[in-house]
């Protein structure tokens, strides 16, 4: 009987400590999710490259993106 | 007191199935957007989409699985964030889960006339039953943006009004038609796959991993841009 018990003991205590490595985990990649939205800077590119287009058609004679012969 | 043991045994293997069995995220991974969203009378959405132009819009904010802990939206030019508990968090009529309705309105000469689509960031602490989740939502405008155009995105064709998005896994080939010839700015970033002429007007673009811009310019000089985002990760929901 006391095999038993201890078994199951043994299984209370594994089952404790994953719940709080899992949790230490899941905590850990919340702030690293967070850090990396913090340094973010998607935004930011998205509209420098559409200012960089804008002003490349603006100062660039307009010609057909087709290559010569149809590929 | 075989019996005893047996019980022991299954009760741990019980206590052991409850612990987490989510499926792993990487920081470092780019995942698919599939935030649900709506916006007002427009629709709903799921991850990526273009809105009509509006002077505002109403943006129902759907997460995946409970309320995330945190809840960051950005433009180019504002970044706001939602904490649990805040009294922004609207619960629904019907049912348990909440959700948060946004009111935005484009700042002018800011967020209404270039580039500057919003982005929804969603986390979670405790990602048992829900994980982050991401949302991108781009703008028409008529203005800037006027030459109309049809993409064909990870299997469903849409015509476009001038603004497009599209996401796809990377490596997939997606297609856009114009009515009529077209130049293209250089692809931004530099690295992402340039749009490759097929034929008539047909031209084909191969996903890179991330975001890339394009910009097409019809010879009466009416332009058209498309965000194509390109993933290489999806996250499963257990439960949803």
């Amino acid at each position: 009987m006391w095999s038993g018990i201890f078994a199951f003991l043994m299984q209370v205590v594994s089952f404790i400590l994953n719940r709080i490595t899992d949790n230490e985990e899941t905590k850990k990649k919340f702030f690293d999710f967070i850090r990396q939205a913090a340094n973010d800077t998607k935004s930011t590119k998205l509209m420098k490259w559409g200012e960089e287009q804008l002003a490349y058609l603006e100062k660039t004679p307009w010609k057909s993106s087709k290559p010569n012969k149809p590929q | 007191m075989q019996f005893k043991k047996t019980w022991a045994y299954l009760i741990g293997l019980l206590l052991l199935g409850c612990s987490s069995s989510h499926m792993p995220m990487d920081v470092g991974t780019f995942y698919k957007r599939d935030m649900n969203f709506k916006i007002g009378n427009v629709g709903s959405f799921n991850g990526v989409s273009v809105a009509p132009q509006l002077q505002s819009y109403a943006i129902q904010i759907e997460p995946e699985g409970d309320l995330p802990d945190l809840l960051v939206l950005r433009t180019c030019h504002r970044e706001e964030s939602f904490e649990k508990g805040d009294s922004n968090w609207l619960s629904q009529a019907f049912g348990k889960k909440k959700k948060l309705t946004y009111m935005y309105l484009p700042e002018a000469d800011i967020e209404d006339n270039r580039v500057c689509p919003l982005r929804g960031d969603a986390f979670y602490t405790d990602d048992d039953n829900s994980q982050h989740s991401w949302f991108f939502l781009d703008f028409e405008n008529r203005k800037l943006f006027a030459l109309q155009s049809n993409i064909t995105c990870n299997g469903k064709s849409v015509t476009v009004n001038g603004v497009g998005a599209c996401q796809a896994r990377k490596g997939l080939v997606q297609v856009i038609k114009f009515p009529e010839d077209v130049r293209w700015a250089p692809t931004k970033p530099s690295y992402c796959n340039d749009p490759v002429f097929k034929y008539g007007n047909r031209w084909e673009i191969e996903l890179t991993l991330g975001e890339c811009l394009y910009m097409a310019q019809s010879k009466s000089g009416a332009l058209a841009r498309f965000t194509m985002i390109g993933y290489e990760g999806i996250l499963l929901r257990e439960g949803y």
